[in-house]
């Protein structure tokens, strides 16, 4: 996280053994096919099994997008995470690819003051709610989504205030006030 | 409430209101918004949102074991994944492996939950066609998988059983005799059920034909659960990524997903009636052929940086939990997917084409983990009014325009 | 069971018509209010009987830990019952808020919201709990009512003292 433990990573790479050996074809392919798209250091395989993560740039997510249902079959999505890294804010796709029986992560950074990336509704419908989800909670927007609109949090919430950040600081007291100690007076009705 | 007795099954023109939940002519904020033309559904809109309780901020200040017991809470049905899940992400992150008695346990209490889950979803789904004393029979019978789960663990609903590193309570050996006695009356309840669902014609006619949702569409919304295998999508986390004692499970080859082609309703009453008597054949098989040892393992609290992807097959769907811890004792973040949360954008389409009366089918059908309290706004497209009915009131019309318009052919 | 057949009396002054609303409960609380209902422990036989709407109800029973939407459509659910309107708050989140204490969208309890009566801890309580809450109110409305219990079932008492029987397995068997 910080600089001082920037060797220790939240990545486990697994060995290039026989547990993992289809994991690792597909990554290869994968960097192979798309070698300039992907940031070629960040893509590993998972110790555990079934499991790859890719990282992507925000503007060929698309065409990495279209050429995995193209050449992998990917039609299974899971869900899509936001993450606070500090500096950038990152999307995560969860995807399934359903013969290969292998789950892969395709994440996407992009800068705090500019966090704009190209939505992928149109490919695959199925992520529509929550990309609505990704920008109300941390202000990551995917651009081109065909209906955005508030769908988790309340009416009356601030515009700017992006509640899954760590930089916010809870500056209604939200988080205090939901701590009751005894029934409020008479007078809320 | 106004009633809408006067209105016409002319066809209008069609118009699309725009309203948000912040009309003012609306009483309290829409959650369905359902655009009607007679009583044909054009068009249906979800807004969702009013579970929303901040569940993932407050994971991030909570300590690891803390948070299991917060995130079975999200879900009081389905509970026992929620908490299953979490403590499986938490080993994979610490790569620990927990011992074998610790999986089949954490194996079992998923199955049960599915069982519970799979009954109660049965009894609603004949309340909501109005079928009343099926669903207090499936309630009363559910009683039987709700005392066994109160023998292992404690309590009805949310048991809590899991811990980082295996599972709090044993299975003692004296209990094993009564469960497969429970498990054998329940497997001949849920055969007599499968019969009512599929030769009882009340309830048949009600539920074929209605609400289909196509195979493509299914695969490319994301669909998860029962919902897309019965729309014949081969999704299923313990047959595609099993982990727990899912994996010798899958090894003696004795059990095999349940597909279904129908692609509506009735597809996927019969994929939750087979899969609960399959869940009951699985519960046998953990019972029999528990190993002995150990049920947890000592895990230190501060987890390695590391982020998992941890899957689990709830009785929804698919549930996923990403956890990134930090080397700390708390996560750095965790996202949970509800598998409701991803078959509203399927229900929305399967809505159109249908007749309102169907709605409270089709809603009920995906599973959905609200109360019934929610309401429906009915846009009448015609005399361009809009009211506000209560699902049960939805309910009660629905089966009053059926025993006047006799069904139609399929 | 001594308090059954109090119960029981206490029913014949009023059989109370429950209304139910989840205000951003996990549905734990929820299922064991059905399952109150259900032919296991019944509670239709005393006559309470869960209604529709909120105009027909005496007792509201409200779960789940209020979040930010729903506390307009909560407020004016209440304002929709005719007096006399009882709130019973079932669940340690309706209670306090439970385990999402803390959490920025809940405001932490039944109580900043609408006035209560009776509060029924547990996550969730139990059906025999939820009843047993239920009794608890109607001695509320008795007395309120004017009715004494001592009226209706002249064997009234204090139900005895649990006594604590260790039998040969070492359990311990309390009697209620």
């Amino acid at each position: 996280m910080s600089d001082a433990e920037a060797e220790v990573t939240e990545r486990r790479p697994a060995e290039r053994d026989e547990l993992h050996k289809r994991e690792y074809d597909l990554l290869d392919t994968i960097l192979q096919d798309m070698a300039d798209a992907v940031v070629a250091e960040e893509c590993y395989v998972h110790v555990q099994p079934r499991r790859v993560f890719v990282r992507v740039h925000p503007d060929r997510l698309r065409e990495f997008i279209r050429y995995m249902q193209r050449e992998h079959d990917m039609w299974q999505v899971s869900t899509l995470s936001g993450r606070d890294l500090g500096d950038d804010l990152q999307a995560n796709y969860h995807f399934f690819l359903n013969d290969k029986k292998i789950a892969i992560t395709i994440k996407v950074n992009v800068p705090r003051d500019k966090p704009e990336y190209p939505s992928i509704t149109d490919l695959v419908p199925g992520v529509d709610f929550v990309e609505n989800e990704i920008r109300e909670m941390f202000g990551i927007v995917p651009v081109g989504h065909p209906n955005p609109r508030r769908c988790e949090l309340p009416e009356n919430w601030p515009g700017e205030e992006y509640p899954l950040r760590k930089d916010w600081a809870d500056p209604r007291g939200l988080m205090k006030r939901s701590k009751t100690t005894g029934p409020r007076p008479k007078e809320e009705l | 409430m106004t009633s809408t007795n006067n209105r016409t099954v002319v066809i209008p023109p069609r118009v699309t209101i725009p309203i948000g939940p912040q009309h003012p002519a609306l009483k309290e904020p829409a959650m369905f918004k359902l655009t009607v033309e007679g009583e044909l559904i054009v068009d249906a809109e979800v807004n969702i949102g009013y579970n929303h309780r901040g569940v993932e901020k407050l994971a991030e200040s909570n300590t690891h074991t803390q948070n299991l017991y917060l995130l079975a809470r999200i879900c009081g049905i389905c509970s026992a994944t929620h908490n299953g899940n979490y403590a499986q992400a938490v080993e994979s992150a610490a790569e620990v492996e927990i011992p074998e008695r610790a999986k089949y346990i954490r194996t079992l209490i998923w199955e049960l939950d599915r069982i519970h889950s799979h009954i109660l979803w049965l009894g609603v789904a004949f309340h909501e066609v109005g079928f009343d004393t099926a669903f207090m029979y499936t309630w009363r019978d559910r009683e039987v998988a709700m005392d066994m789960l109160e023998s292992i663990s404690g309590n009805r609903v949310h048991h809590d059983m899991n811990t980082v590193g295996g599972v709090r309570r044993d299975v003692p050996d004296e209990l094993v005799p009564k469960l497969l006695r429970g498990f054998d009356k329940l497997k001949e309840r849920m055969r007599y059920y499968r019969d009512v669902v599929l030769h009882e014609k009340t309830f048949w006619d009600r539920v074929a034909g209605v609400g289909i949702l196509e195979t493509d569409v299914a695969k490319k919304m994301g669909a998860v659960g029962p919902t897309a295998r019965g729309s014949n999508v081969p999704v299923d986390v313990r047959f595609n990524d099993p982990t727990q004692a899912y994996t010798p499970m899958m090894d003696t080859g004795d059990f095999e997903m349940i597909l279904n082609d129908r692609c509506d309703v009735a597809a996927r009453t019969i994929v939750r009636v087979e899969e609960t008597i399959q869940a009951i054949e699985m519960c046998s098989w953990l019972v029999k052929n528990m190993p002995d040892g150990p049920i947890r393992e000592r895990v230190r609290p501060r987890i390695q940086p590391n982020e998992v992807l941890a899957r689990h097959e709830a009785p929804r769907g698919e549930l996923i939990h990403y956890l990134v811890t930090n080397g700390t004792d708390k996560p750095e973040r965790i996202k949970v997917r509800a598998p409701t949360h991803a078959n509203w954008v399927s229900m929305a389409h399967t809505l159109k084409g249908n007749y309102l009366a169907d709605a409270p089918i089709i809603l009920a059908a995906i599973d959905p983990c609200y109360s019934c309290t929610d309401r429906v706004v009915v846009v009448d497209a015609d005399e361009q009014k809009m009211e506000l009915v209560p699902l049960d009131v939805l309910r009660v019309r629905a089966n009053k325009w059926y025993k006047e318009n006799p069904r139609r052919d399929e | 069971m001594g308090f059954l057949r109090r119960l029981v009396d206490k029913a014949k002054i009023k059989s109370p018509w429950v209304f139910h609303f989840n205000s951003g409960g996990c549905n734990g609380c929820d299922i064991e209010i059905i399952a109150a209902l259900m032919p296991r422990l019944d509670l239709e036989r005393f006559g309470v009987k869960l209604v529709g709407s909120p105009r027909h109800a005496d007792i509201m029973l409200c779960t789940g830990p209020v979040t930010e939407q729903i506390k307009p459509r909560l407020q004016r659910i209440y304002e929709q019952m005719a007096e006399p309107k009882y709130v019973v708050a079932i669940g340690s989140c309706a209670c306090s808020g439970g385990v999402f204490r803390g959490a920025y969208n809940v405001l932490g309890g039944v109580d900043q919201a609408i006035p209560v009566t009776a509060y029924v801890p547990g996550c969730p309580p139990k059906p025999s709990a939820i009843m047993y809450g239920a009794y608890q109110l109607l001695q509320v409305l008795a007395e309120i009512m004017g009715v004494s219990p001592k009226e209706l079932a002249p064997e009234f008492e204090e139900p005895p003292a649990p006594t604590v029987d260790t039998t040969e397995t070492g359990a311990e068997v309390a009697q209620t």
